[in-house]
């Protein structure tokens, strides 16, 4: 063997990259490299040909700013200021609303009233409800059939292309054919005007998509995940019968369909008008690798089979919390969904019964061949094993019938054996209680339980407040609607259109007769809690992130997000008086007494003011980062205030000293609110969790565990018996205090 | 945030941050042109939270330019828009604090601006650190394709620049070994640099 002092060639240094050199010659190749300083440089060269790549990359590692830069709050606030503009997938009912003038709506006719954004043949267009790969969704009031309807036309982008449309078209009748109760029903497909532009009317879904529910429960329950893999292979049973595969099954595209969550399918088909025509233009592959069959995911003939790995995929995720192949990149991802065989979920989760993780690897076969082979075959697998399961006592008729008619319809002894034992034996037991929508349910987590969890599922809840009575909690949530909930009962009384924006701020007037509103949109209104329409409205130019009713229920004081402090009376359509400070204003509260103002923001500085004037008095300085939360003790004499330093700082308001600084926080805290008799400070952060500290010491009380997302409110109620929080997953929770 | 889809590797990332809905894509945005903005404005004399906030200021003005569609592709690319406002941005705050007295004695001001005023304006600086920081970006997403070894030599000659014998000593392998594992790296990241570049000017 040559010991190799005789320089390679270019082409050898080559192919030596990119791993096609021989086993032998690649060894005395790298032999070579260990002291040939010419050959060295050349194959770094050759790697980095034509880019100056090694000097790009010497010392990158120190090129991140620091941890403790002011960098990554900024760019935190930045985030959560671009997140709010963001809608959720196509096809279901959007908690937040995309701002008009971000779409572009050319195509639209002029709107028959100015409530609605424009109008496309019968069809009154209200709102968007989301942008999708393939289009805008729109939702709209039929005004021929008098119905609500969501309507989805295909990006102009993609439709100046005549194939695309052809084929959109043919996708959408064949769409349109399937009528089954788990996919969305497809009403027409028309043509827009004269330039053509196609569209699908559909109905309007209310509810979620199985995306959002993972995001926010990660793994789901036994039942839930046997129901909604039984919804799903029907509806995709049914458009398999009418010759329609899917292609793109994703949990965006598995809606569930409030009140009871029932499973729709939608986007049948339409998915692949957009591949191809994205394709063609940029050359690369779009869509998400994560439920790809391997056969789509090289390239291959693909039948209805691949569709039934992709629920396969979904179902993994329900079970495990993860999708079964993950990766840092498409790339990465294609090549395990090709080649690696997935971990089987009893390795996962044991506690997964073996029918289930059975099922699921077979769905995950590689080989097309390989899988349960039709969906209906799913369907019926999973409607047997969701008879056997425990279900609630309302819906016990039903369930024997099921399983009577499975008894007839079968050969499968087994199940005709069990079914009738079960009948016999009575052994449908246990009650559930339905959880769905609105109605609350109660959640056992860890020592103390709240005595109400209200979920609306519409956006993060950014305020909660109790009226004087504590009969009615008001909510305000990012969708820009403030609910107005009944305590005892559970249920919303009332749905108010509060903001076009997120809704900031919805708080009772201390005597409880008005409640006050504001949003992104810089509007501040109030309103009587019986009347569902605003009695009053301000006006600031920016978002009004911070607002508090005064104790005489007459004065409101608001800050924007552009520093705008400005005194509101109910008497006058004018401010009382105006200030500005640096930065944006997160939060204002005011003293009992009605005398001075406190203001804080991303300023991370605490300022006082005189309320009448709105002259500045103390600033409160100590906080390092953003200031999110202020709140006055009831005596008047101390301030709280909470923020992105994870710390509650508690001063006195006189001298503007620092008279406790308590940390136990895992993260930024967002919510502080101080109980009436003032011996307690509650407060509620990005760790989820509610802390209760006692005023006189400094210490922790309790901590309330519940919340899966970071908490940006809270609130007490007027004898301080209740606390009310709420924030990021859509729920606010009503504690005892301790 | 999902990595299936990962905005990066569908449609051109401007096309999609248009796509209101796509809040993965303005991620992967402000990984990328956040700390090219802020390193650059720290490059330029500001301090830590002038520079954070100028950031905000900047990616602020994108996000909604990008809705309004100003961004007009036959005038150039997107970062050399991005430069322009970031530029200019840089040039309006030391102006103002030039006017105003320091808080912290020795401030960054005058002699940067005095830089900025007669024409260097940085342009090369930023083209550098935009090159940094796509080389971040394709490096975070080509790590798991490489053995913690090749990786090792990689990082511990190209980036922290020791010398291939010692690093050799270290991890077990021969020098010239180290080498081949660099230079592989080293042609895997010109890729994705390339891809990753595409897709931002597609």
């Amino acid at each position: 063997m040559k010991t190799g002092t005789v320089c390679p060639q270019t082409e050898e240094l080559r192919q030596l990259l990119s791993s096609s050199l021989s086993g032998e010659r690649s060894q005395e190749c790298t032999q070579h490299l260990d002291s040939c300083e010419c050959c060295q440089a050349k194959l770094e060269e050759i790697a980095t040909d034509g880019t100056k790549l090694s000097q790009v990359v010497k010392n990158l590692q120190g090129a991140e700013p620091m941890a403790t830069s002011a960098y990554w709050p900024a760019l935190k606030a930045l985030e959560t200021d671009v997140s709010q503009t963001i809608t959720p997938p196509a096809g279901a009912k959007a908690p937040t609303v995309v701002r008009s003038r971000d779409v572009s709506l050319a195509f639209l006719q002029p709107p028959s009233d100015t409530v609605y954004l424009g109008r496309l043949a019968q069809f009154d267009v209200m709102r968007v409800l989301g942008r999708g790969g393939m289009g805008v969704v729109l939702e709209a009031f039929d005004s021929r059939l008098q119905r609500n309807v969501a309507i989805k036309v295909l990006d102009p982008d993609l439709g100046g292309d005549d194939v695309a449309r052809q084929r959109f078209c043919r996708e959408a009748r064949a769409a349109a054919s399937i009528s089954h109760e788990n996919v969305v029903a497809v009403h027409q497909v028309e043509h827009a005007g004269e330039n053509g532009l196609p569209y699908l009317v559909m109905q309007v879904v209310n509810g979620e998509s199985l995306e959002q529910r993972l995001a926010r429960e990660g793994r789901l329950p036994l039942r839930e995940i046997v129901r909604i893999g039984m919804q799903a292979s029907r509806g995709l049973a049914a458009a398999h019968a009418q010759g329609l595969i899917h292609r793109d099954i994703k949990p965006g595209n598995i809606l569930l369909e409030a009140p009871q969550d029932r499973v729709k399918l939608t986007d049948f088909g339409l998915a692949r008008v957009a591949e191809d025509v994205k394709l063609t233009r940029t050359g690369y592959v779009s869509g998400t690798p994560l439920y790809m069959a391997p056969e789509q995911a090289m390239d291959e003939a693909t039948d209805h089979r691949a569709d039934l790995f992709s629920l396969g995929a979904i179902l993994y995720e329900m079970c495990a919390g993860a999708p079964p192949f993950t990766g840092n990149s498409v790339l990465v991802i294609l090549r395990q969904i090709a080649d690696t065989k997935h971990k089987p979920l009893r390795e996962v989760d044991p506690t997964i019964p073996g029918w289930l993780s059975e099922t699921i690897d077979r769905l995950l076969a590689k080989k097309p061949g390989d899988r349960i082979q039709t969906a209906a075959e799913l369907a019926e697998l999973f409607d047997f094993h969701w008879a056997l399961m425990k279900t609630t006592s309302e819906e016990l008729p039903s369930v024997c019938q099921v399983a009577i008619k499975k008894r007839q319809r079968r050969n499968m002894l087994i199940a005709g054996g069990v079914g009738a034992t079960f009948l016999a034996l009575g052994l449908f037991g246990g009650m559930f209680l339905a959880n769905r929508g609105g109605v609350a349910a109660i959640e056992p987590v860890s020592s103390a339980e709240p005595i109400a969890v209200l979920a609306a599922n519409a956006g993060a809840v950014w305020s909660v407040s109790f009226d004087p009575t504590s009969t009615t909690v008001a909510m305000g949530v990012e969708d820009g609607k403030v609910r107005l909930w009944d305590l005892p009962s559970k249920t919303i009384r009332a749905t108010l259109d509060a903001s076009r924006g997120a809704v900031w701020n919805a708080r009772f007037a201390p005597n409880g007769d008005l409640l006050a509103t504001s949003g992104n949109d810089g509007q501040i209104k109030i309103w009587q809690p019986s009347k569902n329409e605003a009695i009053k409205t301000f006006t600031q130019h920016h978002g009004v992130r911070g607002l508090a009713f005064a104790n005489d229920g007459k004065m409101l004081y608001a800050g924007d997000r552009d520093g705008e402090l400005r005194a509101w009376s109910l008497d006058s359509d004018e401010p009382l008086a105006e200030a500005k400070q640096d930065g944006e204003i997160f939060t204002v509260a005011i003293s009992p007494n009605g005398e001075t103002l406190a203001s804080g923001g991303n300023g991370k500085v605490v300022q006082l003011w005189n309320a009448k004037t709105l002259t500045p008095k103390i600033a409160l300085e100590g906080h390092s980062g953003p200031v999110n939360g202020l709140a006055f003790h009831p005596d008047g004499k101390q301030l709280a205030s909470v923020g992105w330093d994870k710390t509650v700082r508690i001063w006195d308001v006189s001298t503007g000293e620092l008279l406790h600084k308590c940390s136990g926080h895992g993260g930024e805290i967002w919510g502080a609110a101080f109980s009436p008799d003032g011996t307690k400070l509650a407060t509620g952060g990005h760790d989820g969790a509610v802390k209760l500290w006692n005023t006189t010491t400094g210490k922790l009380i309790a901590t309330y565990l519940g919340h899966k997302a970071v908490i940006h409110t809270v609130a007490f109620n007027a004898d301080g018996t209740l606390i009310a929080s709420g924030g990021r997953d859509g729920a606010m929770r009503v504690w005892p205090v301790e | 945030m999902s990595v299936g889809d990962s905005p990066l590797t569908r449609a051109s990332l401007l096309v999609q941050l248009r796509d209101g809905a796509n809040q993965a894509a303005w991620q992967e945005f402000m990984r990328v042109y956040g700390p090219l903005v802020y390193g650059f404005a720290r490059k330029r004399g500001l301090q830590d939270a002038d520079a954070a906030d100028l950031m905000q200021d900047v990616l602020r003005s994108v996000s909604t330019a990008i809705g309004r569609l100003d961004y007009d592709r036959a005038q150039g690319t997107f970062r050399g828009w991005l430069f322009t406002i970031t530029r200019n941005k840089i040039f309006n705050f030391l102006s103002a604090r030039s006017a105003r007295p320091q808080a912290s004695g020795d401030g960054p001001g005058s002699h940067v601006l005095d830089n900025v005023a007669d024409g260097n304006d940085g342009a090369e600086l930023w083209e550098l650190e935009y090159q940094r920081r796509v080389a971040a970006l394709a490096m975070e997403r080509i790590r798991s394709e490489f053995q913690d070894n090749t990786w090792q030599a990689f990082v511990s000659t190209a980036v922290d620049g020791k010398p291939a014998a010692d690093v050799a000593r270290q991890i077990g392998m021969t020098p010239g070994a180290i080498y081949v594992a660099k230079s592989r790296v080293l042609a895997r990241l010109k890729e994705e640099v390339e891809t990753l570049r595409r897709q931002e000017e597609g």
